[in-house]
């Protein structure tokens, strides 16, 4: 089964009479179970994908299911787990507070075992009663990351959860996103970390300008650029004037 | 239980938790200004004045105070709590769990009533203490039930109205404008501290385009037993606010704006 499919997608963004096209025409779709990876330079449009999948932006075209349930339904919305880019403050609340309230919000009463494991496993139990204004970068990050996996998802959304993180979070980060793929959860993870892709992704779509310039099998796409690593197909690709950063 | 619902009692939980956790600001605050009121206003000119019905003017006041506390902090709290929100970026949240617009609104709205209703109870006491130390009497509510109808159904309103307030704004600059510019002129105009009877008739017209005049009055009639307008009047323009600021709450939940600033 199709865990997420994503048909002609046209996301446009409007400002002061001027629009900019962030997706334009995009399609592609990730079966059940595999860890698939967005990547391309900033502006590439692979949040913008992830925003329409959870109803934070809308589109202008296209059709966006996940599991064949719309994406923003209510039933959608209960398979997906998603880790957002930026940081986010909650400025009243300490950390099991937040995990309390999510789980909540999820329908899901009495939760604490859950939250108390996935304290533990990313390495956040002696932060649980913290205000989570008072964690660092690092920590608010784990804590995301413990939040979106509450519901138990199908398929978990990764937007960019590295970016900025310093090498032992990297390496937690990348374990327990392998050990999640193992356990049978579909991955989409965006990210310009082409070091992180090639660990982590089985199939790639190389994105630039809002479009997608090449999906495959992350194997193929290096073995057809005759490369090692996709860093290195990746820039080959830079060099040949495919993409622009 | 179903799902939606214990999403819907999580969000109004953890709004309620909001505004305690920051008492001193949402409850205690409120409770010193409306004790300045009291003291400056009430106490100073009660041997001046006396009002519609022979009530003495601090007797007069208490139920008015009610009135701008209640409303006040129950549209505060749900613009501060959509705005803060906005501003660490969890407002988001919203867009992606498994709740509906509905029971969204109901949650942000019914978080405003708790605390409209809350200060409203410190309010009456201290103006019931007032009172005492005053004339060595206490204030008798006369419709106890009424005036837990209109303090409800006000706070609803003004619980919405911070709700489209919230996710229609765009900067804190934009929801202090609102409210200093068009909701606290129409709570200070709408007869908390005079009756509509001592205005000219050409100002009592005027004033009766006021929607607060309807709840400023329907909940002194619950306190005192006098009102300057028909309760059933008020009762009823009250309740096609609650059902038109609830459709438009709703829709700003919907369609409103989720972005960070």
């Amino acid at each position: 089964m199709m865990a997420l499919e994503i048909k002609n997608l046209l996301i446009t963004y409007s400002h002061k009479n001027q629009t900019t096209t962030a997706v334009d025409h995009v399609s592609f779709s990730i079966p059940e179970g595999e860890f698939f990876g967005l990547i391309g330079p900033n502006g590439a449009g692979k949040t913008s994908i992830i925003s329409a999948i959870t109803s934070l932006v809308s589109h202008q075209a296209g059709e966006i299911s996940v599991f064949g349930h719309h994406a923003g339904s209510v039933e959608a919305k209960r398979l997906v787990g998603y880790v957002p880019q930026g940081l986010v403050g909650y400025g009243f609340f300490n950390v099991n507070e937040i995990l309390q309230f999510t789980s909540g919000y999820f329908g899901i009463k009495n939760n604490q075992k859950k939250i108390d494991e996935l304290l533990e496993r990313l390495q956040l139990t002696s932060y649980k009663y913290k205000l989570v204004s008072q964690l660092s970068g690092g920590l608010k990050r784990r804590m995301l990351i413990a939040k979106s996996l509450l519901h138990s998802p199908k398929i978990l959304l990764l937007d960019e959860p590295s970016a900025g993180v310093d090498v032992e979070l990297r390496t937690i980060l990348w374990n327990f996103a392998t050990e999640l793929n193992d356990s049978g959860m579909t991955i989409l993870l965006t990210t310009h970390y082409l070091e992180e892709a090639d660990r982590l992704c089985k199939r790639v779509a190389i994105m630039n300008k809002g479009k997608i310039l090449a999906l495959d099998k992350t194997d193929r796409i290096k073995t057809q650029m005759g490369y090692s690593t996709l860093e290195e197909a990746f820039l080959k690709l830079i060099k040949q004037g495919a993409l622009s950063v | 239980m179903s799902a939606e619902w214990i999403g819907f009692r999580t969000l109004l939980k953890k709004e309620c938790l909001r505004f305690y956790k920051v008492v001193g600001q949402t409850i205690l605050s409120p409770l010193v200004n409306a004790g300045l009121y009291l003291l400056v206003f009430g106490v100073s000119f009660s041997s001046m004045l006396k009002m519609p019905g022979g009530f003495s003017y601090l007797e007069f006041l208490v139920p008015g105070l009610i009135a701008l506390s209640s409303l006040n902090n129950a549209l505060q709290n749900s613009s501060s709590s959509v705005m803060i929100s906005k501003f660490h970026g969890d407002l988001q949240d919203l867009k992606i769990i498994p709740i509906s617009s509905c029971a969204i609104t109901a949650a942000y709205s019914l978080a405003s009533v708790v605390r409209g209703l809350g200060v409203a109870v410190l309010v009456l006491l201290l103006g019931e203490a007032f009172s005492y130390f005053q004339s060595q009497s206490f204030i008798v509510i006369q419709h106890p039930l009424g005036c837990l109808v209109f303090l409800v159904m006000s706070c609803m309103v003004f619980g919405n109205l911070g709700i489209i307030s919230g996710f229609t704004a765009k900067s804190f600059d934009q929801i202090n404008s609102f409210t200093n510019f068009i909701i606290l002129p129409l709570i200070y105009l709408g007869g908390v501290f005079f009756s509509l009877k001592i205005l000219s008739p050409f100002w009592q017209r005027m004033d009766q385009f006021n929607p607060i005049v309807y709840i400023i009055n329907g909940i002194r009639w619950g306190v005192l037993g006098v009102s300057d307008i028909s309760v059933l009047y008020s009762f009823t323009v009250l309740s096609g606010f609650v059902l038109l600021t609830s459709g438009l709450a709703w829709y700003a939940v919907k369609y409103g704006s989720y972005q960070r600033f």
